[in-house]
């Protein structure tokens, strides 16, 4: 296979390689975060977090990425003298901070429902073992629920990861030229269909490392 | 509100028919996925060493490529497929690929690769016994599959081939990027035109999350009675 095009691109291909490494880090980060108060809201007693969480989880995985991030990137556009009024319109009017954003708002819907369903996947013997050692709810779930359901949960979240690597091409629909969008670039000005062929190969390649340290890390885990 | 109307003036009209383009879409992606998926976890249980390997190839690879990747490969590359031959006939004609082909196309090939998997849980999951029935009773290899084998891996499927679906119904999104007029482009139609983005994106959303739940809860009757011999009557 002819390789010039691949190596005259270089320096480009990897720019992109670089925002998406950057999309994907940025939006699991901020994904973690929300992902806590969403778990505790599907979990609580009483009725309005558990609402506003599930609400929250249908609407975000239930309807196409894409089109929450048009929601987020174009329509905060139309409320930006209330963004002006809070001082965070700088950061709306930016397609990077958008679209880590509306990654981690829909990976954290994601994230919250598998935590949940491995939460659930608990016995109840684990919380009354906790209650008749007196842990307090805190303690219970840092030192008993948790430990466990990260172990349960792993191998999804390895698979949300690689879900978002593939979810990031989206951002060239909002100007911002990840991989895909530095290779769809090319394919434009050179109509060489092989450029996808080696994009499709350089995905495989972070797919299959991602995989790879996810394994490890599920044997580290699994290691009693 | 009467922006989404189907008065004058509304775009009720045309996101109706971009939902419909959606959901053409899916169901055109749909059986060549399901049929392609179970030929490829046929194919990774299979005793020929090549056949094995290619399969688990191409699962791992479609799972690993993204969906739009997929999207514009098959889109740009049956064009330049069909530019090439209809240069080489002397075809004088100006005729491309149109996108709904392609898109669903490139969608009815991750959906295989994905479905494989759950295929292939399926067909474990029956139990050795029948196998070895089907072949005392005689049935060749296709039948014994067919009239044996796949009505009961199909219900062990079913969920997780309804989790596909819905999957696959948002990933019609993408095709917006190759223009074909489903919900998301109309949207985007209506939005240039009346600069109404939050209102509309939002509607957008909510036409989708319609589908889903439209699929859920038809998947769920399926569920119920692709199991319902399971079913104890008290």
């Amino acid at each position: 296979m002819d390789t010039s095009l691949v190596v005259e691109n270089a320096g480009r291909l990897y720019e992109g390689f670089k925002l998406t490494l950057a999309l994907v880090g940025s939006a699991a980060a901020c994904a973690a975060i929300i992902t806590v108060p969403l778990v505790l809201g599907l979990r609580s007693n009483s009725r309005i977090p558990r609402a506003f969480s599930r609400t929250y989880v249908t609407f975000f995985r239930g309807s196409p990425l894409l089109a929450q991030l048009f929601l987020l990137y174009y329509g905060s556009g139309q409320l930006r003298p209330l963004l002006e009024d809070l001082g965070v319109w700088w950061l709306f009017r930016d397609a990077f901070f958008c679209s880590v954003l509306a990654f981690a708002l829909n990976s954290a819907a994601y994230v919250a429902a598998l935590v949940n369903g491995a939460i659930d996947g608990l016995p109840e013997g684990q919380w009354e073992a906790a209650t008749a050692l007196g842990l307090g709810w805190v303690a219970t779930l840092r030192k008993v629920i948790m430990p466990q359901a990260i172990r349960l949960a792993l191998p999804g979240y390895g698979n949300e990861i690689i879900l978002l690597i593939k979810a990031s091409s989206i951002t060239m629909a909002v100007t911002l030229y990840e991989l895909l969008g530095v290779v769809k670039v090319i394919y434009s000005r050179t109509f060489d269909i092989t450029i996808y062929i080696w994009a499709a190969l350089i995905y495989i390649c972070i797919v299959s490392i991602v995989r790879l340290a996810f394994k490890l890390l599920e044997q580290s885990f699994f290691r009693w | 509100m009467e922006l989404l109307g189907f008065g004058a003036g509304g775009w009720g009209w045309s996101f109706l028919s971009g939902l419909l383009v959606t959901v053409e879409v899916a169901i055109l992606a749909l059986p060549f996925g399901l049929l392609f998926g179970l030929m490829i976890a046929l194919g990774r249980r299979s005793k020929s060493r090549l056949l094995r390997i290619a399969s688990v190839g191409y699962a791992n690879a479609f799972q690993a490529i993204p969906e739009l990747l997929t999207i514009f490969a098959i889109y740009h590359g049956c064009s330049q497929l069909i530019q090439f031959l209809m240069s080489e006939l002397d075809i004088q004609a100006s005729w491309s690929v149109p996108g709904v082909a392609a898109g669903s196309f490139a969608l009815g090939l991750v959906f295989a690769a994905y479905s494989s998997e759950i295929w292939l849980a399926a067909l474990a999951g029956i139990g050795r016994g029948q196998y070895e029935a089907a072949m005392s009773l005689g049935l060749p290899g296709i039948a014994s599959l067919r009239i044996v084998i796949l009505p009961q891996a199909f219900r062990l499927a079913l969920p997780g081939l309804g989790n596909l679906w819905i999957i696959l119904l948002k990933d019609t999104a993408l095709v917006s990027l190759i223009s074909v007029s489903e919900l998301m482009r109309e949207v985007n139609l209506a939005v240039a035109a009346t600069h109404r983005y939050f209102l509309l994106y939002l509607f957008a959303c909510l036409g989708y999350i319609v589908l889903t739940k439209i699929s859920e809860f038809v998947l769920e009757r399926l569920n119920l009675r692709a199991s319902r011999h399971l079913v104890r009557v008290a």
